[in-house]
């Protein structure tokens, strides 16, 4: 996994100088996994594709790429989104 | 929650084909169209969605170049139309709910707690008495009598608590701790119950033991329980031993000692009193209550005044069996209460003072007593407070029975 954009670096400085949540500050998602059955994503932009084996997600820098099988989307919202199923990997694309 | 709420004013899922699929679901995020279980199966997409959002789905899935169909219905709204073509079906889903509903409203059980000494069967039959047996209509049940009458019902109960569960209720007793049997003809002493100054000495039966103008304290003997009298002519002492004065027989004191006693109080009031007034303002909250889960369903976390009255009000929802986790709706109403300061006049202060050390006193004193003086004394007096002392002196009966050890 590799972080491809990284935010502004005073960004950063602010949010460890006044101790500030990074996902925050920095306009990162915050993104929860239950073991390999359950994947939350906050802070997202929406779905940029979909399949039962893929799903990619859009963040505010770069995108988000699940693979698995039987992927399925639980919530999609503008606040969170959940992808269920066995989830295999996860990366950080750009 | 979502989906509950959606369940039941009915929810579609609908296959969404067409090229690009996910620029609808964005769409839909961003028109907050909520959608759930989306799943990608045999080359297209479905989706759950409200019944009321179809045709915005609709709008959303043309102007996206997506095609929307549904293939299945869900909801409260769609099972009614279904139900509403089956009558016979729909007349025993009726009964039953009514049946259901009825049998709810009956209690089912009835467990006994806190039982010591006491049979579970003697609680059993007090309640029975007072109306509460398996089989009766919860809703005619008077709680308040059925605990009064238990408790006369059965003279070893000390306190009863009934507790409803649903279909089951729950008595919790507390055993009276019952004094040993006195022989009421046995022998024993009459004892002061309180301290005074013996005025007339009445003795029935015994031997007195105080004389008018004696000082006494509580616990000691006025008549002692004896009757003595010269040896009987049977008892001729052997040779050389001292022949006994008198016979002593033990016997059950009777009598009558008057006495002067004193009763004594303190009260002590500020001269600042807060007087609470009721506003107009009032807010109300409701909880869904499940065993030890509450969960709020309307109404403010916290209550945003500082002095307020709290009405509570409770209604059961009968429809459950399961007797543990009936659940209660509850509506606490607060009503905003003013609180102002008002200084009190020290003439004020005293005549309550009197009133309130007066009807303290008087609780205490036996309504036999005969009255003799009452003293009053401002013993302090200052800015911020008065305290008064009052003293009443009465002339009354202080003999009581006391039964001889054994």
């Amino acid at each position: 996994m590799a972080v491809t954009q990284r935010p502004p670096a005073w960004r950063r400085l602010v949010s460890q100088w006044f101790d500030l949540p990074q996902d925050v500050v920095m306009d990162l998602p915050r993104i929860s996994i239950i073991g390999d059955l359950q994947l939350l994503v906050q802070n997202h932009r929406g779905v940029m594709a979909y399949r039962d084996d893929r799903v990619v997600v859009a963040m505010q820098q770069g995108r988000l790429i699940i693979s698995g099988e039987g992927l399925m989307i639980g919530v999609i919202n503008d606040d969170e989104l959940t992808i269920a199923g066995q989830l295999a990997r996860i990366e950080f694309g750009r | 929650m979502l989906r509950r709420a959606e369940w039941l004013s009915g929810s579609l899922r609908v296959r969404i084909s067409g090229r690009m699929p996910e620029r609808l679901l964005n769409l839909c995020m961003r028109r907050r169209l909520p959608v759930w279980e989306v799943a990608w199966q045999e080359q297209t997409l479905f989706l759950w969605l409200p019944l009321a959002r179809i045709r915005e789905l609709r709008r959303l899935a043309h102007q996206t170049g997506c095609r929307v169909r549904v293939v299945e219905r869900r909801g409260g709204l769609f099972a009614w139309r279904r139900l509403r073509r089956r009558p016979l079906w729909l007349g025993l889903m009726t009964t039953a709910l009514v049946a259901l509903y009825v049998f709810s409203q009956v209690v089912w059980f009835i467990e006994v707690e806190g039982t010591e000494q006491l049979e579970r069967d003697a609680v059993l039959s007090a309640a029975k008495a007072a109306g509460l047996q398996v089989g009766v209509w919860r809703g005619g049940l008077d709680e308040r009598r059925i605990v009064q009458t238990m408790i006369l019902a059965e003279p070893r109960l000390s306190w009863v608590d009934l507790r409803f569960h649903g279909t089951k209720v729950v008595i919790e007793v507390a055993e009276r701790d019952l004094p040993p049997e006195v022989d009421p003809a046995g022998p024993g002493d009459v004892v002061a119950k309180r301290a005074g100054v013996v005025e007339t000495v009445f003795v029935l039966q015994g031997e007195a033991a105080v004389e008018p103008g004696d000082t006494v304290l509580p616990g000691q003997t006025l008549i002692r329980g004896v009757i003595r009298a010269p040896a009987p002519f049977e008892q001729v002492p052997a040779p050389g031993e001292t022949p006994p004065d008198v016979f002593a027989m033990p016997v059950r004191a009777r009598g009558q000692v008057i006495a002067r006693t004193r009763y004594e109080g303190y009260l002590e009031l500020p001269r600042v009193e807060i007087v609470r007034t009721p506003g107009e303002r009032q807010v109300s909250r409701t909880w869904l209550e499940t065993g030890d889960r509450r969960i709020r369903l309307a109404g403010p976390v916290n209550v945003p005044f500082t002095a307020y009255e709290r009405s509570v009000r409770r209604w059961s929802l009968p429809l459950w069996f399961d007797v543990d986790a009936s659940p209660v709706v509850v509506r606490e109403t607060f009503r905003e209460q003013l609180l102002t300061e008002r200084r009190r006049t020290t003439a004020e202060l005293k005549q309550q003072l009197q009133r309130e050390l007066r009807d303290r006193l008087f609780q205490e004193i036996d309504p036999a007593a005969r009255m003799i003086d009452v003293e009053t004394a401002v013993v302090l007096e200052n800015e911020r407070a008065v305290g008064m002392r009052m003293t009443v002196v009465v002339r009354e009966e202080i003999g009581r029975f006391r039964p001889a050890a054994r």
